[in-house]
């Protein structure tokens, strides 16, 4: 059982890990955040990924793919961004994002970890 | 409602067309970047309707944005909260947010049900601070 502040601080430890946040997506707010930096606005990032979660459930629905999000990877040339739904009962609506920086992340292993904080977390 | 705003017609000074244009560009730009949006009007402090990107009663909503917003800057006050800077209210079909646009214009956003509240408030904050830099060089209400 993790809680929030708890996972948040986990996410951090994954390695590379520049910002993680906690985001409910009917809102677009962040329930909490931790790292970030003036190049890195969680909030925005935040809001902003809100409406990438948002697009790719509506494009499932129009497909008619009955499946859930496990989670999104965006690659940018010097960052890897992971977007992760909570699949909990207790955290429907929110997903964990994290961004990493590549030079110094294991995607592989980022990922499985953020799986094991997603699994635990209870808001 | 009705006596108050022939008022404010009658005595209400003219808004530079320019103006008026400069400031309709901003709240479009806002519905572009922002999903959900339904509408906003820009109005002054005393209700006087500046510029609007919605239908409907555009004229009653500036008159009780000025209300609200006079409310909420005291309420902040009091509270010892500083200055006023955003105030949001739901209803089960939507939102209506107000933002400070310097110390003499209010912006109100009206917004769906469901709407991404946090890109409302970056995106409303962003256009309200464009609003102020606007009118501050160009008017004087």
């Amino acid at each position: 059982m993790g809680n929030m502040d708890i996972s948040l601080k986990e996410m951090m430890a994954i390695d590379g890990a520049v910002g993680a946040v906690v985001v409910d997506y009917n809102s677009g707010m962040a329930l909490g955040a931790l790292g970030g930096s003036k190049d890195l606005d969680l909030q925005i990032a935040a809001a902003g990924n809100t409406e990438v979660v948002r697009a790719k459930m509506r494009t499932m629905e129009s497909l008619g793919i009955k499946d859930g999000i496990e989670d999104i990877l965006i690659t940018l040339t010097n960052q890897y961004h992971v977007i992760r739904p909570v699949s909990g009962r207790s955290g429907k609506g929110l997903f964990l994002y994290i961004a990493l920086d590549r030079t110094r992340a294991n995607l592989a292993l980022a990922r499985h970890n953020l799986r094991l904080i997603e699994e635990k977390l209870e808001i | 409602m009705p006596i108050r705003l022939r008022t404010l017609k009658r005595t209400g000074r003219r808004v530079p067309v320019e103006l008026r244009d400069e400031v309709h560009r901003e709240m479009t730009l806002l519905r572009e970047r922002m999903p959900d949006i339904d509408g906003s009007v820009a109005c002054s402090v005393d209700g006087l309707t500046i510029a609007s990107d919605m239908n409907g009663a555009v004229e009653q909503t500036g008159a009780l944005s000025s209300a609200l917003l006079a409310l909420s800057r005291r309420m902040a006050d009091m509270a010892g909260k500083g200055a006023f800077e955003e105030t949001l209210i739901s209803g089960t079909h939507g939102h209506a947010a107000l933002y400070a646009a310097g110390p003499k214009i209010v912006l109100t956003v009206l917004a769906r049900p469901g709407a991404n509240l946090g890109l409302l408030r970056l995106e409303g904050r962003k256009t309200a601070a464009n609003l102020a830099a606007i009118t501050s060089r160009t008017w004087t209400p």
